[in-house]
């Protein structure tokens, strides 16, 4: 087989090595077992790959040569500092003791020396310069060429005695071995990051300072070793000539005709030739050197005249210039040497004096980019980097101070958006608290200062009592302004008194123009009739409210959701009715209950909902809700509140208690006691004087005409019934009468311009109740007259 | 109600205390005597307050007396006016 081609597949073996434990320790367990452990198993497999170098050396150009250097090399560069001494180790151990059994001698030293440096070499770049990570494909196969050089070097070193011999092996081996080796080291550093998915290809930005100069340094190198290289040989062949001459013309001069074969130095001669026979000398000048080649040698020639014949004094090229190549390979070792330790070296101080304070300040900077702002950057190792921190740091300070001002002012305007938005809930005020018919709590936890949850109750002008809890999207600002939005569109429709689900219907409609920013509501409404308990509700997109009937544990009122408020127009929403019996109490709420999370990302969720209802002691609204949210936040623990959280509690007590007189036989006598009833009724709710006097003259006026007209001839029951009414503050008077159906709202009105003479009294008290009642409703309903006076107090 | 007459020739003067309203109307109806009578004077100083009946009594009482002589309400106070402005009893009657 080809010697080269053998070569290379000794070259491959180590890419193969590497290859396979870069994929050991991707893709098997191998990782797992302790770093020492995988070292040595790593350092003795290539260990023994540079031991089968040895043994297997390929015969070139009549040396042994073998890529034994690149297995350590392979180890420590790629997978790490011990692997590659103990690699470098047995490999140089083994070649030591290789002579034993059939290695070569000549090389012995060198080859071992060359093998472990080759280990330590690695171990040392890859421990001090890259942090313990893999080097880039150049710096293997830049380490792969150095080694070798030096392993070379070494053998002329080692031969210092036998240049000649050490040179001849040095010119056999040089290039398959530089080639083989650097390779080989630079496939297994490709192939490896291949494997690994290291970054191959680097971006500029990720170029460092080092790795620049790196590169303009390598091309410096390279063109002063190239420059040097050709000058030493210009020198070195002129001066190889030069002795030639000399050597051949003492030779032609000291020749005596009779002797006209001698020796020169090792290898040249001196020769007769006649006619030309061996060289054809016409185109050279007698006793003058020139290069020619002779029995296919090339040699320095010079010859002299003689009679018919010439003598030509031979000195091959080889020994003129043996002197000349060894002082070039030296030469050039050395310059290859010396430039790799000049480039390590400007490598390290670069480290040393810019990367690492780099990496300090950057490390500060990333501090105070994450928000600590107390960093301080304190890198003084010299000029540059004193003014750095210093201007950092300055730069920091004077941030701090804009990030304060700032901070004020916003704290400022954010409890300003806090107190507007509190002022936007409804109070609790003596209107809701002091109704006999219901007891109702509500509170809202905004998550920041502001939120965009939002709960509401008042009453209808018919007297209903609304309640509303709902949630706008987002947090903050945002959520605050639109919810401003939402909540005053919703009650301006609910407070007419249109049905609840009309309302969101109108309400979505208008929240849906100029919504650019596609924030949107969820809600949920009920509109309780406090006489009846009937509740109607509607719900957009909100969660679902938790009812308690009597001694039953809370339950869901399952109703489907409609769509959300904001979200499109023209979307219709649902009613839905139930009827709330004396004791019932709701719990509307919204999602940032349900939704609260602990530590551990858990929900709160409906079940926990229900628990800590069912579990609740109190007996008032605020105690529910209190407890509620108090589960909530032993749930949370130290999780930060992520959503707002908002609550309303509401109980039905029944309908409101009445105040009525009543009497099977209407007549006039009544009126007097119904006169101290109402008076005893009103003193009570506190009404005023002169509200009390209009009052007991309507009921007169209004009593004395039932007792006159409903019954005809005959006499019939009567009701007054009392009502003390809150929104507005007044009161409510009722006359029942199971009478003729009568309106005394029709009557005709009298004509109060006229003279005393002129005057008639007929419909004059209607006319006073009238004017002087707030409002005046009659109806006829179930075979009776009703009629409603309404008075502000 | 209580009413309280003081006769003095033909000028009768009438104080009224309590409530002038359906049930007491028919009394002040009947306690007025106005034959022979000159001068009317209704006092309503302890008057709470009037109701169309009352009102009735007071217009026969004004009417009579405009075509025998003369009829004054004093002391009216502001519940009543009210009702007398209401009714337009302001304009008929003379209030001192």
């Amino acid at each position: 087989m080809n010697s080269y081609i053998k070569l290379g597949i000794a070259a491959f073996i180590p890419v193969i090595a590497s290859v396979f434990f870069c994929l050991l320790e991707e893709k098997t367990k191998f990782k797992k077992l302790p770093y020492p452990v995988r070292q040595a198993i790593i350092g003795i497999i290539f260990g023994a790959i540079a031991i089968l170098g040895t043994e297997y050396g390929i015969p070139m150009n009549g040396a042994q040569v073998n890529c034994r250097d690149a297995a350590p090399l392979c180890a420590g560069l790629l997978f790490g500092a011990p692997a590659g001494i103990i690699a470098g180790v047995i490999g140089g151990v083994e070649r030591w003791f290789a002579v034993y059994w059939g290695v070569g001698t000549f090389t012995r030293v060198a080859c071992s020396v060359a093998t472990i440096i080759a280990g330590i070499y690695a171990a040392l770049l890859r421990k001090f310069l890259f942090d313990d990570k893999r080097p880039s494909w150049m710096i293997s196969f830049a380490s792969g060429i150095v080694i070798e050089v030096f392993h070379l070097s070494l053998v002329f070193l080692t031969n210092i005695h036998n240049a000649e011999k050490a040179a001849q092996v040095v010119k056999a081996c040089t290039i398959p071995i530089l080639v083989a080796t650097g390779s080989s080291v630079l496939f297994a550093s490709i192939f490896v990051a291949g494997v690994a998915k290291d970054k191959m290809l680097i971006d500029r930005k990720d170029v460092g300072i080092s790795q620049t100069i790196q590169r303009w340094l390598l091309v410096c190198v390279v063109i002063a070793f190239f420059a040097t290289t050709a000058f030493l040989n210009m020198v070195q062949t002129g001066i190889a000539e030069s002795q030639a001459n000399v050597v051949l013309t003492q030779a032609l001069e000291n020749v005596s005709p009779g002797h006209s074969i001698t020796t020169i130095g090792e290898t040249g001669y001196t020769t007769v030739q006649k006619d030309n026979e061996f060289i054809d000398t016409s185109k050279y000048k007698e006793m003058k050197i020139f290069k020619t080649e002779i029995w296919g040698v090339p040699s320095f020639i010079m010859y002299k005249n003689q009679l018919d014949s010439q003598i030509l004094a031979v000195y091959p090229l080889a020994e003129a210039n043996a002197t000349r190549d060894i002082s070039l390979y030296v030469n050039t070792f050395m310059e290859v040497l010396v430039f790799a330790v000049m480039f390590l070296l400007i490598f390290l101080l670069i480290k040393r004096v810019v990367v690492e304070r780099m990496h300090k300040v950057n490390e500060g900077l990333e501090l105070i980019t994450n928000g600590d702002l107390s960093e301080e950057i304190n890198v003084h190792d010299n000029k540059e980097f004193t003014e750095l921190s210093n201007g950092i740091n300055h730069t920091v300070d004077a941030l701090k101070g804009y990030i304060a001002e700032a901070e004020a002012r916003i704290d400022q305007e954010l409890q300003f958006a806090k107190d507007i938005q509190a002022a936007a809930l409804p109070r609790l005020t003596s209107a809701f608290t002091e109704r006999p018919e219901f007891d109702i709590y509500a509170s809202m936890d905004p998550a920041k200062e502001v939120g965009g949850d939002f709960f509401d109750f008042y009453y209808t002008r018919e007297g209903k009592l609304n309640f509303l809890v709902a949630d706008v999207s987002g947090k903050g600002i945002p959520a605050a302004m639109f919810m401003m939005r939402a909540k005053t569109q919703i009650k301006a429709l609910a407070e007419t008194g249109m049905p609840v689900n009309d309302a969101f219907t109108g309400a979505n409609k208008g929240l849906c123009e100029g919504n650019e920013a596609n924030m949107f509501v969820t809600a949920w409404i009920g509109s309780v009739d406090l006489e009846k308990g009937a509740i109607e509700f509607s719900n957009a997109g909100h969660n679902v409210p938790v009812l308690k009937h009597a001694d039953e544990p809370w339950k869901f009122i399952q109703n489907p959701p409609g769509f959300i408020l904001a979200g499109m127009d023209g979307v219709k929403y649902r009613k839905g009715d139930y009827m709330l019996r004396p004791g019932d109490i709701l719990f509307v709420y919204t999602d940032g209950v349900t939704e609260a999370n602990n530590a551990t990302n858990e929900l709160f969720g409906d079940d926990r909902l229900l628990d800590a209802l069912n579990s609740c002691e109190s007996d008032t609204m605020e105690g529910i809700c209190k407890h509620v949210k108090s589960c909530v936040d032993n749930f949370a623990g130290s999780a930060p509140q992520f959503d707002d959280i908002t609550m309303l509690a509401i109980r039905y007590n029944g309908p409101p208690p009445r105040t009525e007189i009543s009497f099977e036989n209407a007549q006039i006598s009544d009126i007097t006691e119904i006169t101290e009833f109402v008076e005893t009724e009103l003193e009570k709710f506190g009404s005023p004087l002169k509200v009390t006097t209009q009052i007991n003259i309507a009921i007169d006026e209004i009593y004395s005409n039932i007792v006159k007209y409903a019954y005809e001839n005959n006499s019939g029951p009567a009701t007054v019934r009392l009502e003390h009414q809150h929104e507005p503050n007044g009161i409510l008077v009722t006359f029942i009468d199971k009478g003729i159906p009568y309106n005394p709202l029709n009557a005709k009105e009298p004509d109060t311009t006229l003279s005393a003479e002129e005057r008639d009294i007929g419909g004059l008290g209607i006319y006073m109740v009238k004017q002087s009642m707030d409002e005046i409703i009659y109806e006829y309903k179930d075979e009776k007259n009703t009629l409603y006076l309404f008075k502000k107090f | 109600m209580d009413i309280n007459k003081t006769l003095n020739g033909e000028s009768l003067e009438v104080a009224l205390a309590g409530r002038l309203d359906t049930t007491t109307a028919p009394e002040l109806e009947a306690a007025l005597e106005l034959d022979g009578i000159k001068d009317l004077a209704l006092d309503f100083s302890n008057l709470e307050y009037i109701s169309s009946a009352g009102l009735r009594v007071i217009l026969a009482a004004q009417k009579k007396m405009s075509s025998q002589g003369n009829m004054v309400v004093r002391n009216v106070n502001d519940t009543i006016r009210e009702v007398f402005e209401i009714t337009g009893f302001i304009d008929i009657l003379t209030i001192e």
